[in-house]
């Protein structure tokens, strides 16, 4: 077999390719081939395992005189690779498959949210949402402001806050108590309290929730947000 | 919940220093943010393992190399990284240190410079909320081909079908399956179809 072609069974195989002496042109393919396969849904993300044994050999190798570091925690975006083995069954399965939906629907569209993104609004203000004394740890609360809604929760005596608006069409989030999850009217998309997607049934690709700033001042919950929009001033004459 | 090293707070410390409103805007704030710098190599690693990976994984597309030039970048980087320093500055450096991983890999394992890393950090993204362009990219160049060179593609790529099954899917034999990938990944990449 040539090496390009070996090289480019090895990638699609999940194999370490292994090495030849390309020409140009043969470069130009396993470039193309490395692009196409580098976006295989939820590929991307490094191994919880690997992260965690990395950090060990990086602790035993430079941190003989620090502290004992914790082991790291879940990756956040580890939920995203138990989507992965069933993809090929979903293309095989008749339609263009969900990937395919996604990569060619609306090319010239804008791009949704990224995952993971923060909301940091060019104008924006600290705003208060609630009291500290009620979001104690552990909880959960939903605010309303008028220029962006979520929830506002205390983990482990850290606040956190993400849009409580559905990536796929902005319905309004609920809250699931018995689960702590985030469920959507609509489409019955389910986000975890972080934002992940955490399932749907939708043939796009959703992403997670933005997270919005968080802070604590003055014994009350504030987030970063954009201003209200002004006062709309009487109308003359009435 | 993703841990934290000590004296960083959630996701304030992973903002943009450009985007640093929050930061001008908090007066009287109740908890010191040291958001913008690492104190030491472990909040650097906790903080950048995920982008640096996915950084990679984009530019070799497996999970082995992608593991393996990862490992040389920490390795090579927090060594000589001194700390405390700003999360800018240490993330162009890892930055500038993957780049030269992935420029040796490349010429190693095939001698050509297959994919590289744009000198310009920022034109990179390796902004906080680093994602890897590979999926827009993979989206542009599926966009431009023929439905069954895309579909062939497709199928075997980004849905992790084998070549029979995706023979099956477009109901055609697995040598034509074969011709048809070969033909589509030439178009994709801008070659004659031989």
């Amino acid at each position: 077999m040539r090496g390009i072609e070996r090289y480019i069974q090895d990638l699609l195989s999940g194999r370490r390719p292994r090495a030849f002496r390309a020409s140009p042109d043969e470069a130009a393919l396993a470039r193309t081939a490395v692009t196409l396969r580098a976006a295989r849904p939820g590929s991307a993300a490094p191994a919880a395992e690997f992260v965690a044994g990395l950090h060990e050999r990086l602790a035993a190798e430079l941190a003989a005189a620090q502290p004992e570091p914790e082991v790291p925690a879940r990756p956040r975006r580890a939920f995203m690779r138990a989507a992965t083995a069933a993809a090929c069954a979903a293309g095989v399965a008749g339609a263009a498959g969900a990937g395919l939906d996604h990569l060619i629907s609306a090319p010239g569209a804008a791009p949704g949210p990224q995952a993971d993104g923060v909301i940091v609004p060019d104008q924006g203000s600290w705003q208060a949402v609630l009291a500290s004394a009620d979001l104690p740890d552990g909880a959960v609360h939903p605010f309303t402001l008028a220029t962006l809604a979520g929830f506002v929760q205390r983990t482990g005596g850290r606040l956190r806050a993400v849009s409580g608006i559905c990536t796929h069409q902005g319905c309004r989030l609920v809250l699931a108590e018995s689960t702590a999850e985030l469920d959507c009217p609509c489409h019955g998309a389910v986000f975890a309290l972080d934002g992940a997607v955490i399932r749907h049934r939708l043939s796009v690709r959703l992403t997670a929730l933005p997270r919005i700033e968080v802070r604590e001042s003055g014994g009350v919950v504030q987030v970063y947000a954009p201003p209200p929009p002004p006062a709309r001033p009487a109308a003359p004459g009435r | 919940m993703r841990a934290r090293a000590p004296g960083s707070e959630e996701d304030v410390a992973t903002r943009p220093a450009k985007a640093g409103k929050p930061a001008e805007a908090r007066p009287g704030h109740l908890r010191v943010v040291t958001g913008e710098e690492y104190a030491d190599w472990d909040g650097v690693y906790r903080d950048n393992i995920d982008r640096v990976y996915r950084l990679l994984f984009g530019k070799v597309g497996n999970r082995a190399d992608a593991e393996d030039l990862t490992t040389e970048v920490f390795l090579s980087a927090l060594r000589p990284l001194r700390l405390p320093a700003s999360a800018g500055e240490v993330r162009a450096y890892l930055y500038a240190t993957a780049r030269t991983v992935l420029a040796r890999y490349w010429q190693r394992r095939l001698g050509q410079p297959v994919t590289g890393l744009p000198a310009d950090v920022e034109a990179a993204g390796l902004g906080p909320e680093l994602e890897s362009a590979a999926p827009e990219q993979a989206e542009a160049i599926l966009a431009a081909l023929p439905e069954r060179y895309r579909r062939i593609l497709q199928l075997r790529f980004l849905d992790a079908c084998s070549v029979a099954e995706a023979a099956a899917a477009m109901g055609i034999t697995v040598a034509n399956a074969k011709v048809l990938q070969h033909r589509a990944l030439r178009r994709a990449a801008g070659l004659a179809e031989d």
